[in-house]
């Protein structure tokens, strides 16, 4: 789901040590990843990637669809403007944004019809093709169950097991932690829905506000897929 | 972060919210000997006495000092905990008991100290209206809340007769103002308020994005005798994440010691009432061992997560606090994806050699430069797991039957 082995992404905030140590696991998963950005260390490589000062540059020179954010917290509302504004999709890896940031970047997204997933996310993954974001390579295996999380390590934990029983997965999707997201449960249940691959659906949820009885409801209503749910209290 | 109701008061005041007239005391002998004039500021934000107390306030300081009216007041302790009303928090008084009624308030034996009164004129009620604005996680944007019936808990209404609340979400003011000449009908009686009531939410926004909240509260929001509707109580909450923007100070919380001075260390920590320590990276993960303990017939004695991508030093505070309560038994969960293993087996080994731990200790480590992280841990004499439920067990068996630990701590 969203992404293929061909999706071209560029990573902003490349040059940073998470940056450039995710760029590195991404590669090795198979991530077509063109480009990355970090202003003012234009011209220079990290793993074979060329970096640019911006994300217009990047975009004139690769054209890319995605963008991956390991930028920091303060800096995110901008670097994703400028992402939103290149007309990419966009993933922010980055915890601790601001929630009025947050809700201007996913209003501007609504308007350019993009999709943001994030923030404080740990991006998403479709098995054997291409990941973005930082979950560990090692632990996934292809099948045909989607895992959609709230939680990020709670994820891993999940997908560990799944894998060690033998039940592969078709995509994992970390929607992010924060009170605001651009993209929930409600979003992606429905592209799962219709997905070829995904047979079964794993949702894994968190304590705090109302989106996972609203979830409940909705599945009730609109999923025929079978769902598993898991809140740890 | 969660402001109090007079820190909340000035920052209304500062947006041209109106509010009733007040002042607050941090001892008795404010209210016996100050002048009220001269006096130096109490308030969090440093702002002017005259700020926190308009001349309004300050002259019915005075007379009320004076003994010259005989007008009620309402003395609200100043806590963060909510039903105020109902836990005699708020009191009536008047020029003659006001004293009394003050000094029983900063006597009052609850969990909490009360610091700080806020006295604030009576109003005479005509009406009571409930007014907020918030986040919404469902339409990823801002929302209005309002009700006729204010006064009353928000969140008892909305289970009983959700009908008398009415909510709208919106992205600007501007589309905040539309919706809200569309959507807010008042009797013609109320028609004067309806301005009013306009430009107080108006300024609520403004308020809400310019020291980014996550919530504005009014409640009640009054009209009283004179057709003027003004905030009775105001609860704020700044956005945590956006706290290195704004220049507000640390707050006192109703927090233990040791939480208190987690949250000083950026450490999600929380106290719970069992004998297993538990450290993780990530919340969920965290929260999911706290049940795999429970599951195997625990009791976890903490909550902590060191967050995402950090690293040993991180790893070693979270190992001091934790361990600083007595505890049977500790169980370290890390899945590592942006965290490395390595780092946090540094953080563990080199704890271990600088303070003596003698209680059983359970890793299970897994994920990004998890062989690294083992072959440190190992070397170090710690054994590592792979699978969560079985370190919970293990975690759950050893500190149950080793007693022997306990009781040589005493």
């Amino acid at each position: 789901m969203f992404i293929d082995k061909k999706t071209r992404i560029i990573v902003q905030g490349i040059t940073g040590t998470q940056g450039s140590f995710h760029t590195k696991q991404m590669l090795e998963y198979g991530t077509n990843i063109v480009a990355g950005v970090t202003p003012g260390k234009g011209k220079s490589v990290v793993e074979g990637i060329p970096v640019y000062n911006t994300v217009k540059e990047a975009v004139k020179n690769h054209n890319p669809e995605w963008s991956v954010l390991f930028v920091p917290a303060a800096h995110v509302k901008e670097a994703a403007f400028e992402a939103l504004h290149a007309n990419l999709n966009i993933c922010i890896i980055s915890e601790h944004v601001p929630v009025h940031d947050a809700i201007a970047i996913i209003h501007l997204a609504q308007q350019k019809k993009k999709i943001v997933l994030g923030p404080n996310c740990p991006g998403c993954i479709t098995v054997g093709e291409s990941k973005i974001g930082i979950m560990p390579n090692h632990i996934f295996k292809k099948g045909n169950v989607a895992v959609l999380s709230r939680s990020g390590t709670l994820t891993y934990e999940i997908v560990h097991h799944l894998s060690n029983e033998g039940i592969g997965q078709s995509s994992v999707i970390g929607i992010g932690g924060d009170p605001v997201v651009g993209t929930n449960f409600l979003d992606i249940l429905p592209i799962l829905e219709k997905d070829e691959r995904t047979k079964a659906i794993v949702l894994i949820g968190e304590i705090g506000g109302n989106l996972e009885e609203k979830t409940a409801e909705y599945i009730k209503k609109c999923i025929k897929k079978p769902v598993v749910a898991y809140i740890a209290y | 972060m969660r402001l109090y109701e007079y820190q909340g008061m000035e920052l209304f005041r500062k947006y041209h919210i109106p509010v009733a007239p007040g002042f607050l005391i941090t001892n008795l002998k404010e209210l016996k000997n100050k002048n009220p004039n001269r006096s130096k500021p109490r308030g969090i934000f440093n702002l002017n006495w005259e700020l926190i107390m308009p001349q309004q306030a300050a002259g019915y300081y005075t007379q009320l000092r004076n003994k010259k009216i005989p007008q009620e007041v309402v003395v609200k302790a100043q806590v963060l905990v909510g039903k105020r009303k109902k836990h005699g928090l708020i009191q009536r008084a008047n020029s003659e008991n006001v004293m009394e009624v003050c000094k029983n308030l900063f006597d009052k034996k609850t969990d909490y100290p009360i610091k700080k009164l806020w006295i604030a004129q009576m109003e005479n009620i005509l009406r009571e209206y409930y007014a907020a604005l918030t986040i919404d996680r469902i339409t990823k944007k801002y929302i209005f809340l309002f009700s006729k019936k204010g006064g009353i808990d928000i969140e008892e209404l909305a289970q009983k007769s959700p009908r008398d609340i009415l909510t709208f979400s919106f992205f600007s003011l501007k589309e905040l103002l539309m919706l809200f000449n569309e959507k807010i009908k008042l009797k013609k009686s109320e028609g004067g308020i309806k301005k009013q009531l306009r430009k107080i939410i108006q300024n609520m926004f403004t308020l809400m994005q310019q020291k980014d909240c996550t919530l504005v509260e009014i409640n009640p929001l009054i009209l009283n005798e004179k057709q003027r509707l003004i905030a009775a109580d105001a609860k704020i909450i700044i956005d945590d994440n956006a706290l290195y923007r704004r220049d507000f100070p640390q707050q006192e919380e109703y927090k233990t010691i040791l939480e208190q001075e987690a949250a000083i260390q950026g450490l999600a920590y929380v106290e719970l009432d069992g004998d297993i320590a538990v450290i993780g990276n990530g919340a969920g993960l965290v929260m999911a061992s706290l049940d795999t303990i429970s599951h195997f017939g625990g009791k976890p004695a903490s909550f902590c997560d060191i967050g995402g991508g950090t690293g040993a030093d991180v790893m070693e505070k979270a190992l001091d606090i934790s361990l600083r309560k007595r505890v049977k038994g500790l169980l370290i969960n890390i899945f590592a994806g942006i965290t490395h293993c390595d780092q946090i087996a540094e953080g563990i080994v080199h704890y271990k050699k600088r303070k003596n731990i003698k209680i059983p200790v359970v890793v299970r480590m897994i994920g990004t430069f998890e062989e690294k992280g083992k072959a440190i841990l190992e070397q170090a004499g710690i054994q590592v797991m792979n699978n969560m439920e079985k370190a919970a067990e293990n975690i759950v068996q050893v500190s149950t039957n080793d007693k022997s630990i306990t009781r040589k701590g005493k």
